[in-house]
């Protein structure tokens, strides 16, 4: 066996792993989007930095502000992204406000006067004096460390604004971790589901050129869909490319997003699935005793096909785009398999 | 037309509660208004003998998980379309109550009260809650005097069930600030309610007093292994204010729900027999040998067919028809019935001259002190 045929088959894989973990985001969006995961971990991730015992729950103060609270589209569903302008200032008015002198007069019966206002006539020195209220507590330091001295009311909201830019960098590290186990999570029902061993597939690709050969060359039409800034998806009959980046399917298209799986295995006649009830030849049996007898014909390999599979999946769509373009192009780089004229030729 | 004032309600959402406060992690599901009604739809096709308690319990918990208390007042407000009423809201310091730590801590609660109260000033008289397990950086009167001038409260509120004794030596400073100033305190005396969760240790079993001379020695060891379900009675008995009261006799103290509809109708069963036991008659006690003791009906009242001989009796008494309040408890009494009926119940049962005394007349005399006239 050559190296190109090596190549070939890894090309191969990315493209079967690049296709089904496509799949795969498409049940982690749709998740996503009952879940309204995204708007939870934004509230997570802010009550972490922000919440400051020891004071108050900054974060709940700027989630009902109104210019935040506007952005909520129903109860429990908080915003899954917040714009740093809104934040800074809506922060910036939150801690403000704890400056703001305030009287309350109860005594004159049946009129109750609230009067309030700032000490100072610009905001940044209203912001500072609202900081000093605060007892001493490490989310105090943090808002000390962040401002500077001599900042006007501008530079205090893009300071602000610019903690929030590099905190949300980091909390979306975190989301996208979070992603890559739910990815992994969901690779294993669908994984055993559909029976889909890695190692049964590299077998496949290994004896059969043609499938190989195949493969590899709508890969490369992956590719070329990719440099013309169009995205490859999985259209039930072969690779297609669209405008949009992959959509986020709700419940309805979930089951047409999963139906890609195995549409696009058996487009290239690899191996997966499971033999039907009748094929087990023992007649008629209970769907237990079907479960019971494929577990009992599991193997040590096909365990292991199956571990390399949800393992591959869980890695991503980008990774396996970035695996198949590098594999493409060290294919297109090496000498250029004779054509069969010149082999003819030679001989 | 007469200005009434509900002088027990509370406003604070379950974000401001710990997950453990009912001792176990409240499931997320709870905060899925849309779950909570659906299952309550499902609940009331399957057995709909129970329909009208699965929504008193539905509606406990939608109340509850409104996003903030804003809503929650509104919807306290909108149940008094007819009656001119001024509520006293009762803020409830759980930071310390051994749960975990709160979604929104103390201090974020009480700020977006007084977001409510900016909006209504005249209709919402908040009480700011104590807890002597607390540090008050500049000294709990100091915090007490800016909460009372700049968030507008105009009493203030104990809940010893939360872990604490009344006559926890922290609060001598707290009692002599409210003497000072006459201003009311509050403080749930029930059976009921949430309670302490943590672990009931040395300082719960043989706790100090700033009584120099207490009147009962407190010494609980032998309950140290008791559930805090249990324990928690010890917290709440209206027998641990003789030794506040002895020190200060002048305090304006309030003992929330009469001691519990459950203690009335012991008294009712077994009489004065009860006496050294019996939250509802200690209480009595207090109020027949202190002249600022009163008593509301709050959550009590939810049982006032079972209870109205008994209360009707307690108003007519000399020695207690002008320090009885009424009050509702209101969110928590729609586990038992709405807001609306719970009033209109009591209306049935007492007189209109008899309501007016509780509702009206006794309550302001409460409320007054140097920081609030009531109208």
């Amino acid at each position: 066996m050559s190296h190109i045929t090596i190549i070939e088959i890894v090309i191969s894989l990315a493209l079967i792993y690049f296709i089904l973990s496509n799949a795969i985001i498409g049940v982690v969006e749709t998740l996503n989007k009952q879940l309204k995961t995204r708007g939870k971990f934004l509230v997570k991730s802010l009550n972490k930095v922000l919440n400051d015992p020891l004071n108050k729950n900054w974060a709940d103060l700027v989630y009902t502000h109104p210019l935040i609270d506007g952005l909520k589209k129903d109860f429990k569903s908080p915003p899954s992204y917040i714009p740093s302008n809104l934040f800074s200032a809506a922060f910036v008015d939150v801690i403000t406000k704890e400056g703001k002198v305030v009287e309350v007069d109860s005594t004159n019966p049946g009129n109750v006067v609230i009067s309030e206002h700032f000490k100072h006539n610009d905001l940044f020195g209203n912001f500072c004096e609202g900081l000093k209220t605060l007892n001493p507590s490490d989310f105090k330091t943090m808002i000390s460390t962040i401002i500077s001295d001599d900042q006007n009311s501008e530079e205090l909201k893009i300071s602000i604004a610019n903690w929030y830019d590099s905190y949300m960098d980091r909390a979306s590290g975190w989301f996208k971790w979070k992603m890559k186990k739910w990815a992994f999570y969901i690779a294993i029902p669908v994984t055993l589901f559909f029976n889909i061993d890695s190692i049964a597939i590299i077998d496949t690709l290994w004896h059969s050129d043609e499938t190989r050969l195949k493969m590899v060359y709508d890969a490369a039409y992956v590719e070329w869909i990719d440099q013309n800034e169009k995205t490859a998806a999985w259209n039930g009959d072969t690779i297609e490319m669209q405008n949009d980046s992959i959509t986020k399917p709700d419940f309805k298209e979930l089951v047409k997003t999963l139906d890609t799986i195995p549409n696009f295995l058996s487009y290239y006649k690899l191996p997966f699935g499971w033999p039907a009830k009748t094929e087990l030849g023992k007649g008629e049996i209970s769907t237990f005793s079907y479960i019971t007898t494929l577990m009992g014909r599991i193997t040590f390999i096909q365990f292991l096909g199956w571990l390399i599979t949800i393992l591959a999946l869980s890695l991503g769509a980008p990774f396996w785009f970035e695996t198949m373009n590098t594999f493409i192009n060290i294919r297109n780089a090496g000498k250029k398999p004779q054509t069969e004229q010149e082999k003819n030729k030679k001989a | 037309m007469s200005l009434y004032t509900n002088i027990h309600t509370h406003i604070f959402n379950i974000d401001c509660a710990p997950r453990r406060f009912i001792g176990i992690k409240l499931p997320q599901i709870i905060y899925n208004r849309k779950i909570v009604k659906g299952v309550t739809k499902v609940l009331k096709y399957i057995i709909p003998s129970n329909a009208d308690i699965l929504d008193r319990y539905a509606n406990f918990l939608l109340i509850g998980t409104r996003k903030n208390q804003s809503l929650i007042w509104e919807d306290l407000v909108s149940a008094y379309p007819h009656l001119k009423t001024r509520f006293v809201v009762l803020s409830l310091d759980m930071d310390k109550m051994g749960a975990g730590d709160p979604g929104n801590n103390y201090e974020t609660q009480i700020t977006q009260l007084f977001e409510v109260k900016q909006k209504f000033p005249n209709q919402l008289l908040p009480f700011v809650c104590v807890d002597p397990r607390k540090t008050y950086p500049f000294g709990v009167r100091t915090y007490l005097e800016e909460k009372f001038l700049r968030y507008g409260f105009v009493g203030i509120k104990l809940y010893p069930a939360l872990g604490f004794y009344p006559f926890d030596p922290e609060l001598e400073a707290v009692y002599r600030f409210a003497c000072e100033k006459k201003l009311p305190v509050m403080v749930h005396c029930t059976k009921g309610g949430v309670w302490f969760q943590g672990k009931i240790g040395p300082e719960h079993v043989l706790p100090e007093n700033f009584n120099p001379e207490p009147v009962n020695k407190y010494n609980y060891h032998n309950q140290i292994k008791d559930r805090n379900r249990k324990f928690k009675n010890n917290f709440s008995n209206p027998k641990n204010y003789e030794e506040v009261l002895k020190v200060f006799p002048n305090l304006k103290l309030c003992f929330g729900h009469f001691g519990g509809s459950g203690e009335i109708k012991i008294s009712q069963k077994h009489g004065s027999d009860t006496k050294e036991t019996n939250f509802y008659l200690k209480i009595k006690d207090l109020m027949e040998r202190y002249d600022n003791v009163y008593a509301d009906i709050s959550y009590t009242l939810s049982e006032i067919k079972k209870i109205e001989a008994t209360l009707l009796a307690d108003l007519t008494h000399v020695k207690y028809k002008e320090r009885i309040m009424f009050g509702t408890d209101f969110y928590m009494t729609i586990q038992e019935n709405s807001e609306k009926k719970l009033v209109d119940n009591l209306l049935k049962c007492i007189s209109s001259d008899d309501f007016h005394q509780i509702a009206a007349a006794n309550s302001r005399k409460y409320l007054e002190s140097d920081y609030y006239k009531p109208n």
